[in-house]
Parts: C-alpha cells; structure tokens; sequence
C-alpha cells in the first residue's frame, strides 16, 4: 500500500509537466460515520486521518485518497473485537470552474483492506478482509498561500454493506507545475 | 469512464451478496466448553435466510431500539414510548467459506442466532414449541429507561423475555465479563419464559372454558403475571446473595385477597425464575453458566447446597415484609427465591436423568398454571406445595428425597412429605 502511494507521488511529480497543471499533497483528517441498522439513527463516527494527492489539469483532476479508521475494541474485556481499515482509493474530480477555490463533484472507486481482531477471554484470532469500496462526493480546493492549498471533501461511500459518509480537510503542498 | 463506473457498480453488486451454501451459513462465533471457558469455534445456521440482516425462520433481529417505561398500574410497568429498533447491518469476511464476524455487534447478533436455532431444537424435544410463534422476534441493543419516579436508570447488563410483546431483548453490557448475548444458557432462560407463558395461557383458558375460573378473574390472572419486574434488575451490577437468613418465629400471617394476590404472583415469578434457571442447565450443561457473565449471581449456581428454611407463614411474612419498603422489592429477588427450586431440578436431574426431568418441569409447569389460575386469589400456594405438586406423578426416592427435604428444610420436615422406597409402594 505505502509502495502505491509512493509510485503515484513519483508519477505526479513536478517533473512531469502539462501546461498549467498544480499538483496537490497533503495530510488529511477527518470523520467517517455510518449507521449501525438500517435506517437507525444509531450511528457509529469514527476519526479518520491519511494523506490526498491531487493532480489538477484547469477544471479536471484526479489522484489518490488515502485514509485510515477504527472503531476500536468494541466488546468488553472477556470478549472483544477491534477493527482497523485502510481505505485506498482512485479520484476523479471536475471543478466547476477553474478558478482558485471552486468546488467540484468527484467519484471514486478503490479499496478497504480490513483487519479483525477477535480476543475471547485471552486468546486471539487475526483475520483480513479486502472489500471494493466507491465514494460520491463534492468538496472544495484551493490555493490559501504560493505553494499550499487547501481540501475540504464530503462524500458518501459504500463498500461491503456499509454505507456511511466520509468528511475530511486537507492541507498541503500545492505548486504549479511548469512547463 | 462510464464503462469502468458499470463494471464498478456489477462488482458491488456481486460482493454485497452473501449467500448460504446449500442453506447453511458458517460463521465463526464464541461458544461455551460448558465449563464456563469460552473459545472460538465454527458453528452452522440452517434456519438463517439473510445473514446481513438477521433474519430467519427461527429467529429474527432488529437493532438499536429504544424503550421508555414507567410503573403501570398493579405493579407492573407500561411503555411510555417504544421504538423496536431497525434491521441490522452485520458485517462478516469471508474466508474459505466460513464468516468471520467484522465488528462485535455482528458477532454477538451471530451468536445469539446459533443459540436460537439450538434452543428450539433443545424445547422441540418435549414438545416445548407448541403454541410459540416463529421467527421469534429479537431486539438487540435495546435501550430500555426506566422512569419511576426516582429518576432515568438504563437497564444494562440484561437479556429479557417480555410476555405482552411476545418478544425478547438484550440490553447493552457494560461488564468485563462475557456479554449475555453469548451465554447460551442465559438465552435458554430467556426462551423458557415464552414457553411458560404459553402454558399459563393454556391453563388460563382452558379454567375459563371450564367454567371454574370467570372471566373477570382470568383477566386477573393475566394481569397479575403480565410483567414480573424486579427492581434489582435495574441496577448495573447485580448485587450479590448468600441465601435467606433463618426465619424468626412470629405465626401465621392474616392476608385479604389484594395481599394473596401479591405474595402469589411473587411465588410465580419465583417459580418461572428457577425453572427457566434450570433449562438454562440442561441446555448449556453448566450448572453455573450464568457466572461467567454475570459473577455476582453466583448464588444461582445449581450446583450451589442451599437450605430454604421459611414455613408457610415465614414465607408470607418474608415476602411481605419486602413489599412494604417504599412499595420497591429492595432486597428480595425473584432470581434467589427461584435458586432453591432450580437447585432442586438440578439434582433430581443428577438422579433421573435430564430426559425425565425436563419433561417432568415441563408437566409440572401446566399443573402449576393451572393451580395458579384457579386459586391465586383463595389461598398461599407455598414453596413446599410446589415441590409437592412436582412429585405428584413420582415421588423421590432416597438418597434425593432427603436432599430435597434438607432443601426446603422449613416446610418438608413437618412429616408430610414422605419419600418413595425402592421396590415399595410410590406415595402421591
């Protein structure tokens, strides 16, 4: 996973050149919050954090969205179970104008690799699961100073049979790429 | 882009499907050794059709409901406002065919089921499913508050069944130790309330129809089993028992109809308490399957020696005695007067076999009903008689029926109660 993001950082760098480009790269945080039952209210937020690369060519962009969640142990101390996952995904983005600050509409598609941890009453089971996820959202980007910007996101996903929304803000390193 | 957005939706489409294999799920859930020592183990669903939503033919799921409730009229309570809960999304990962439950809420829902589907085949053996409708209903992650005046308290650390909704629920756990929505045995006690509910009804109606009972005192009746509450069921942690202290000597009780009324539904609730304590034995083979959830009720042990010392009129001054703390049963508990019987059950169990003992119960339930019905109002119906009204088909043979006596030292030892020899005449 790390050896994607890096390859994705190497593909978009300065180097590479396209008229008036900007590339984006940022840490990000955030919240991710779904329902427990269908139609509930009940439902469970949990802190997200991560990294976005954002490659911007006038009103079309695109990259990577990296973000990590867990619930924590849920359970009580004899019996428990504790789920992480690593939320990977591939973005679209078309900004409604291409101007400093415009909003835009994205999708996304990728993947949430999941790990459990079941514990019962000492002993512990580790298992792993791999799930395709998708995101609809709209978000805001623009330059704050020369070379950093910032990202605010909300999206709506889905992977597995859960289907919950995703918030974040982003801010990073956003040069122009020269020609 | 929008072929790669089809092929993107197709793909969902298939991964949110999760089909039993030939109408069997295997899922992977936490399960008792019944020693108490839980591990995980695979087990197998039959009667589940949708394994995300919970949903069966034997049992279904809803979750994160929400119940207010207030003190009824007749002591018991009515709902004020009542949101069931909504379908569950569990999550599971699949790996070689067997389910992994994702999160904790999917595994204990998972596990709640497995002991469902097991229960009814456990109760199928005696017949003990007539009358019960299926899918049973299951409220998970229930809120209950309960207002009564003293303030909110949230019920937690409890599974109920609730006879006038015909449903169960599980409370949030708040302990260090094994949630109830694991212990099978708690659940079997849980569905021996709905099974004893049932034959109160049959013996209800059958008194009605027979003209022995009228109509105004089956409603009595109804009412006065509707809900069987204890206050101490609203505490966060159970407070811990060692067993009734010697009764003093006062004499007999003078009590009218409304007091009979009371310290009979007591009895009952008792009654309904040790022998829903006793199949949750016979089910999960622990005679303290309770503890490991719930360690401060470890005098429900069914292992545990007790002595129940109380005469007639003791038990009707004890019973008594703990109305009159601001109308709250402070300090005694349906749960430890149902200890004694289920104690009992438990070692004619060890003499007779579980087999006869759990038809025995079972029998003895609708004989109960049916003496509760008709003279719940007229007279005491004690914890000796009950066990009287046990043995009616069988008497004990020693060495049991000296354990039994030595049990309910307080009504047995008086001469009336005689043990059946071995190769003699069987006294009823």
């Amino acid at each position: 996973m790390k050896g994607i993001v890096l390859l994705m950082l190497i593909y978009l760098s300065p180097a590479w050149a396209l008229g008036d480009n900007m590339l984006f790269i940022g840490p990000l945080a955030g919240a991710t919050t779904y329902s427990t039952s269908s139609g509930s209210t009940n439902r469970d937020t949990q802190f997200s954090y991560g990294m976005e690369n954002i490659f911007v060519h006038d009103q079309w962009a695109g990259g990577l969205v990296y973000q990590y969640f867990s619930p924590g142990m849920e359970g009580s101390q004899t019996i428990n179970v504790t789920q992480s996952n690593h939320w990977l995904a591939a973005e679209g983005k078309y900004r409604l104008w291409n101007e400093n600050f415009s909003p835009y509409v994205a999708v996304g598609a990728g993947a949430v690799f999941q790990t459990v941890y079941t514990t019962v009453m000492g002993a512990s089971d580790k298992i792993q699961g791999t799930f395709f996820v998708q995101d609809l959202g709209i978000g805001i980007l623009g330059k704050i100073a020369d070379d950093f910007g910032v990202s605010l996101s909300a999206k709506y996903y889905q992977f597995s049979n859960i289907n919950g929304f995703n918030y974040f803000i982003s801010v990073g390193f956003f040069p122009s790429l020269k020609n | 882009m929008i072929v790669w957005w089809g092929l993107a939706w197709v793909s969902v489409i298939g991964c949110n499907k999760m089909a039993p294999n030939g109408g069997v799920y295997r899922v992977r859930i936490p399960l008792d050794d019944h020693t108490g020592h839980y591990s995980l183990q695979t087990v197998e669903l039959h009667t589940v059709k949708d394994i995300r939503a919970m949903a069966g033919s034997t049992a279904t799921f809803l979750a994160d409901g929400k119940f207010n409730v207030f003190a009824g009229k007749n002591g018991g309570e009515q709902a004020a406002s009542a949101n069931f809960g909504s379908t569950p999304s569990a999550e599971f990962i699949d790996v070689g065919g067997v389910l992994h439950p994702a999160d904790f809420r999917s595994m204990a829902m998972a596990a709640s089921m497995y002991h469902f589907e097991s229960i009814k085949n456990f109760y199928d053996r005696f017949r003990g499913n007539e009358n019960l409708k299926f899918p049973r209903l299951i409220l998970f992650n229930v809120g209950v508050v309960h207002n009564f005046g003293v303030g909110e308290v949230e019920l937690v650390n409890n599974a109920a069944f609730v006879p006038s909704l015909d449903l169960f629920w599980i409370n949030p756990y708040k302990n260090a130790d094994v949630p109830l929505a694991f212990n099978g045995g708690a659940l079997a006690h849980e569905y021996l309330h709905s099974v004893f509910n049932v034959k109160f009804h049959a013996a209800e109606m059958a008194n009605l129809e027979a003209g022995r009972i009228t109509a105004l005192q089956a409603r009595r009746a109804e009412q006065s089993v509707a809900e069987l509450w204890s206050s101490n069921e609203w505490l966060p942690n159970f407070p811990s028992f060692n067993g009734f202290p010697p009764p003093p000597d006062d004499g007999d009780l003078e009590l009218g109809k409304n007091d009979l009324i009371k310290i009979n539904r007591f009895i009952y609730g008792s009654l309904n308490e040790g022998i829903a304590d006793y199949y949750g034995y016979e089910y999960s083979r622990n005679p303290g399957w309770l503890t490991p959830s719930l360690p401060t009720q470890a005098f429900r042990d069914l292992s545990v020696a007790k002595d129940f010392s109380w005469n007639v009129a003791g038990q009707k001054r004890l019973i008594m005695q703990s109305f009159s703390v601001d109308g709250a049963q402070t300090h005694l508990d349906v749960h430890w007067a149902g200890a004694y019987f289920s104690h009992m059950l438990y070692l004619v169990s060890q003499q007779w076999g579980s087999v006869d003992t759990e038809k025995a119960a079972f029998n003895f339930m609708g004989r109960y009903a049916d003496k509760y019905t008709t003279d719940h109002e007229k007279r005491f119906i004690s914890m000796g008689e009950l066990v009287r009204l046990f043995f009616m088909d069988r008497s004990p043979a020693d060495p049991l029926c000296q354990k039994i006596k030595a049990i309910f030292s307080g009504e047995l030892n008086d001469g009336n109660f005689l043990c059946a020899f071995s190769g003699g005449t069987v006294w009823r």
